[in-house]
């Protein structure tokens, strides 16, 4: 019987195990910091809000939690500010969630079904007092920012992923990443006056992030079948809607840097992600190797912040193990990295 | 037919196998006879005896336990784990001693369960009712009558059914109904005759339920009251075998079909529970044997078809096809044949050869087309020595041909692998102990090689090595009160993990033999029986495993020697039950520690430890000739724990079931 005892209490005290509680790093109003949007892994319900004080260079995990006594949801995919409210949009719970920006709170969590169908959001874009949201369903529904319905649909193509806006239209990457290996190629074009599609341009295969210029100029990563056909940037006219260039370089990422980009693309010599200077003026790659990348291991996003004039690398380190906030400066020396969730993505900074 | 289409080449090969099958026959039919009671020389043992030398469940214990299906039984074996994905039907698959579920082999009846496409065994799919006896082996040890597949794996648990066993019983019947929660309704039936001569059985069941489960959704600090959804679940088995004695000789041929409907439930996602993914499949097979025993010479050949197809379909799919609607059909055949000779007092030899041809056939046409040849050839030594010592040595050959008529094939593997044990472990003696080293691999399935772009066609087998330590105690005498006790610590090393990785981006997944694990592990196991009275007997049986399975994969890794992801750290069984008459109350209860969903240990990526208890009581009321009918009534996960052995795949709560059972003979 003794044993029976001794078992007992063994498996009681194992079943028992608490879970650790997050440190508090800010309380009240946001500021000094950034929020950074760590999308988890699918069926795991993880994805999750950072907050990193660049005050006393903490972080605090849960922070979406922490402020509204619930979770996140399933893959969060997207993460911007409008006006003094911050969008979410959770791809595989199919929400968008619109948080107070101060407080952090929750005003409303939108609801993206249709019907039994969960619409899959992807992105989030603004225009006039208008979001527009991709939907993996083939729509880019339009939600009013004041009232916070959805007041319509747009039909675009297959699996929309990515949008960008020149010359009053809107530009829609059609990724068909569902129909592997026959993906889509097509970028949607939106007057935004008529909410209508004027065309469909043809990029190439599986066009994903698109990104316009301060001249009007649209680029557009066309990510290929990660196999024979390569992943190339090319770039559209938005007077003329035409392709008129394409980047022979293996590229998975466009940042607004100043007027240029920063690109990361992939050195298939080095076997090794790279980060370029790329000048929207010239149109060329003027820094091939912008910055080292010693301390990455899995880049997975590259933001830039101009009034701090700082680069902040998302490293998902394997993708399967928690992930860090890399900041550099713009020389390419590595300042602080921040111990951060699974898969980070996207950043938010606050003054 | 299903032969058919393997073409010609197989056609030959199955020929050439054929004879060879045939041939055995002859050359064996030339040896003096002996008398032989049973086909299967397993079930029939005494298990609290044999206990002391490996885990087994008997007919009575199998039926107080009114498990739902196989993964309710081998959850109750020592140094398992069983990933569940919940639900009547739902997947269930084994990991034994920290090695993935691919390196452990099902066997039902002597024929191995394949399933070359993913290369798990569903066993949420195999129903408990017409199992008599189940047995975990993970020592390796040459066992006789199974197949060469089975005995070169990572570890087994053999199955044995009521209509597939053969005595000298003349005609059984059994009939059986069940009414569960959640709308869970289910029968079997079976006709056996068994004779000095012949053996005749048939039999049929089938289980239905809504599987509408509540539970508590737990959102951070928020708990709202939830109902599963999609999660029906239909099927059917029926089956019919029979068979000849003749001499030394046994010859059993059956064909066996199971038909399943179900709703996959998926993921519990917050605040999105839309789900209408459906699987539909059949199961056919075709089976057949023949053991021989001689004074010397003892053997058995064995031959298995099955086919099995399978659709799958999500409507709610994204694409341009507007879901999706896909069928793969998965073909098999099995030959083999095994020979034991003793070639004096002290020696004996055992040698074996199979043969499976499997095959893949997908609807969608970017899939691989893969064929593989995997042949197995065995062949090692029992010698008895210095009275009390055993020695076995066993060298096992395995090579596989792979071929990808759409595309690239995988290489050709060709590996041998090595086995030794010594043991003291004898009838009637108070302690035994045991040592043992084998190495042992499993390949990569089709879904690993051949899935889009995620498959690597150079993916290397994942390879095993395992070295263990075990001693037991029973006491010699045999009192009102006996007992047991039983001890294993093992060491195993797992390289060229085959693991699904993001290679470029998060995109681009592939297989890839990366991952390394080091796992040290001990299990106890006590057992017990007290009968103070010729009507009272009380049963108890403890088992407790620790399994530490470490990532030693990398060393810069932030999860290197963390504990391996859904791999508990501590399981436990404790199972007491009581007997006065034809009444019975037993308890039983299975747990787990916490475990986590990724390598890394962290407490974002807890899932709970749990505790879950069955209270079973049962009348049996013994009519005039050889009728018995039973009443049980158990309440399952008495103490309505809400628990997930997966993240996001919630159990059900308290249970109930009703089951009424007819036997005659």
């Amino acid at each position: 019987m003794r044993l029976i005892k001794i078992l007992l209490c063994i498996v009681t005290l194992l079943c028992s195990c608490g879970k650790e509680n997050e440190p508090e790093v800010i309380t009240g109003a946001l500021s000094n910091g950034a929020l950074v949007l760590c999308e988890g892994l699918f069926q795991q319900n993880n994805s999750q809000i950072s907050f990193i004080s660049f005050e006393n260079k903490q972080v605090e995990n849960n922070f979406f939690l922490n402020r509204n006594d619930r979770q996140l949801g399933d893959t969060g995919n997207d993460l911007k500010r409008y006006g003094d409210k911050i969008y979410i949009v959770v791809n595989v719970s199919s929400t968008i969630e619109v948080i107070d920006a101060n407080t952090f709170e929750s005003i409303k969590q939108i609801s993206m079904m249709n019907g039994t169908t969960a619409k899959q959001p992807r992105s989030i874009l603004f225009y006039d007092g208008l979001a527009y949201v991709t939907c993996f369903d083939g729509y880019v529904d339009i939600i009013d920012t004041t009232a916070l319905i959805i007041n319509d649909r747009i039909k675009v193509g297959s699996n929309p992923e990515d949008m960008a806006i020149a010359n009053n239209k809107l530009y829609v990457t059609n990724s068909g990443g569902l129909n592997t290996p026959l993906m889509d190629s097509t970028v949607s074009v939106i007057d935004l006056n008529t909410h209508q599609e004027i065309e469909k341009i043809i990029v190439g295969m599986n066009p994903g992030t698109i990104k316009a210029d301060q001249d009007g100029d649209i680029y557009v990563v066309t990510r290929g079948n990660y196999s024979n056909i390569p992943s190339r940037m090319k770039r559209i006219n938005s007077e003329t809607d035409n392709v008129e260039e394409t980047f022979n370089f293996d590229i998975s990422g466009i940042t607004r840097f100043n007027d240029d980009f920063l690109v990361t693309y992939y050195d298939f010599s080095s076997a090794q992600n790279n980060v370029a200077l790329f000048s929207t003026t010239n149109e060329t790659i003027e820094i091939t190797e912008f910055m080292p990348l010693n301390e990455i291991q899995t880049l997975y996003g590259l933001t830039y912040n101009p009034s701090k004039n700082k680069i902040f690398i998302s490293d998902a380190m394997g993708y399967t193990n928690t992930g860090y906030i890399r900041e550099y400066d713009v020389q390419g020396n590595h300042i602080h990295s921040y111990h951060v969730g699974l898969n980070p993505s996207k950043i938010l900074f606050y003054e | 037919m299903m032969l058919c289409s393997l073409g010609v080449s197989e056609l030959m090969k199955w020929l050439v196998i054929s004879f060879l099958w045939i041939g055995g026959h002859c050359i064996a039919q030339k040896n003096r006879i002996q008398e032989i009671n049973e086909v299967t020389i397993t079930f029939n043992l005494d298990t609290f005896k044999s206990q002391n030398k490996w885990e087994a469940l008997q007919a009575n214990e199998i039926e107080a336990l009114q498990a739902n299906d196989a993964a309710g039984l081998i959850r109750k074996f020592t140094s398992t784990s069983i990933k569940s994905y919940g639900g009547i039907g739902g997947l269930k698959t084994v990991s034994s001693r920290g090695l993935g579920a691919n390196h452990s082999k099902i066997l039902a009846d002597g024929f191995g369960i394949n399933n070359i496409q993913n290369g798990q065994v569903n066993l949420g799919q195999i129903h408990s009712d017409n199992i008599i006896f189940i047995r975990s082996n993970s020592d390796g040890k040459s066992q006789f009558l199974q197949p060469i597949s089975a005995q070169v794996a990572g570890s087994q648990f053999s199955l044995e059914t009521f209509e597939n066993n053969f005595g000298n019983d003349g005609l059984q019947f059994r009939l059986l109904g069940k009414q569960g929660s959640f709308n869970q309704w289910g029968s079997y039936g079976a006709l056996k005759f068994t004779s000095e001569k012949f053996l005749f059985s048939t039999h049929g069941s089938f289980r239905r339920a809504d599987g509408n489960y509540p539970f508590t959704l737990v959102n951070g600090n928020q708990t709202s009251e939830e109902t599963r959804s999609n999660n029906d679940y239909l099927d059917y088995h029926f089956g019919l075998t029979s068979g000849i004695k003749t001499g030394k000789s046994v010859f059993r041929l059956g064909y066996m079909q199971k038909e399943f409907d179900q709703g996959l439930p998926g993921a519990v996602i917050l605040y999105n529970n839309s789900a209408d993914e459906r699987i539909t499949s059949r199961d056919q097979n075709l089976f057949g044997d023949h053991v021989f025993k001689g004074k010397k010479v003892s053997l058995r050949s064995f031959i298995k078809m099955n086919e099995n197809n399978v659709t799958y379909t999500d409507p709610n799919y994204l694409n341009q096809n507007g879901g999706i609607d896909v069928s793969y059909r998965n073909q098999s055949l099995q030959v083999g044949i095994a020979l034991e000779n003793k070639l004096s007092k002290n020696l004996k030899l055992h040698l074996g050869v199979e043969e499976v041809i499997s095959d893949l056939l997908v609807s969608d046409t970017t899939f691989a087309r893969p064929k593989r040849y995997h042949n197995y050839a065995i062949v090692g030594m029992k010698y008895h020595f210095a009275k009390r010592l055993n020695l076995s040595i066993q060298l096992s050959e395995q090579f596989v041909n792979e071929n990808n008529s759409a595309g690239k094939s995988a290489e050709n593997k060709f590996k041998v692998n090595p086995y030794i044990a010594i043991s003291t472990k004898e009838e009637g003696q108070r302690f035994g102990h045991e040592i043992w080293y084998r190495n042992s691999f499993r390949m990569p399935t089709f879904n690993e090689l051949y899935y889009n772009n995620i498959g690597n066609i150079d993916l290397k087998p994942e390879e095993a090595h395992q070295i263990n330590y075990g001693w037991s105690y029973s006491p010699r005498k045999t009192g009102k009160f006996q007992y047991y006790f039983r001890n294993n610590i093992y060491l195993n090393y797992v390289n060229h993990k085959i693991v699904a990785i993001p290679s470029k981006n998060l995109f681009t997944w592939s297989m890839q033999n990366v991952e390394r694990a080091n796992i040290l592990g001990t299990d106890f196991k006590y057992g017990s029986k007290w009968k103070p009275t010729k009507y009272f007997k009380l049963n108890l049986d403890l088992n407790y495993s620790l399994q530490s399975a470490r990532d030693v994969s990398r060393p810069d890794s932030p999860s290197y020697n963390n504990q391996i992801a859904y791999i508990p750290v501590h399981t436990g069984n404790i199972d007491l039950s009581l007997t006065y008459k034809n009444t019975g109350l037993r308890f039983s209860n299975y747990t787990n520690s916490l475990r986590y969903t990724l390598n890394e240990n962290i407490s974002a990526n807890q899932v709970e430890g749990f505790w879950v208890s069955t209270l079973s009581t049962y009348y049996s009321l013994n009519l005039k000739n050889k009728n018995i009918l039973t009443l049980r009534f158990t309440i399952k996960n008495l103490f309505n724990s809400q628990y997930a052995v997966i993240r996001s795949f919630i159990m059900p709560g308290r249970n109930y079931l009703i089951v009424l059972k007819y036997a005659f003979n």
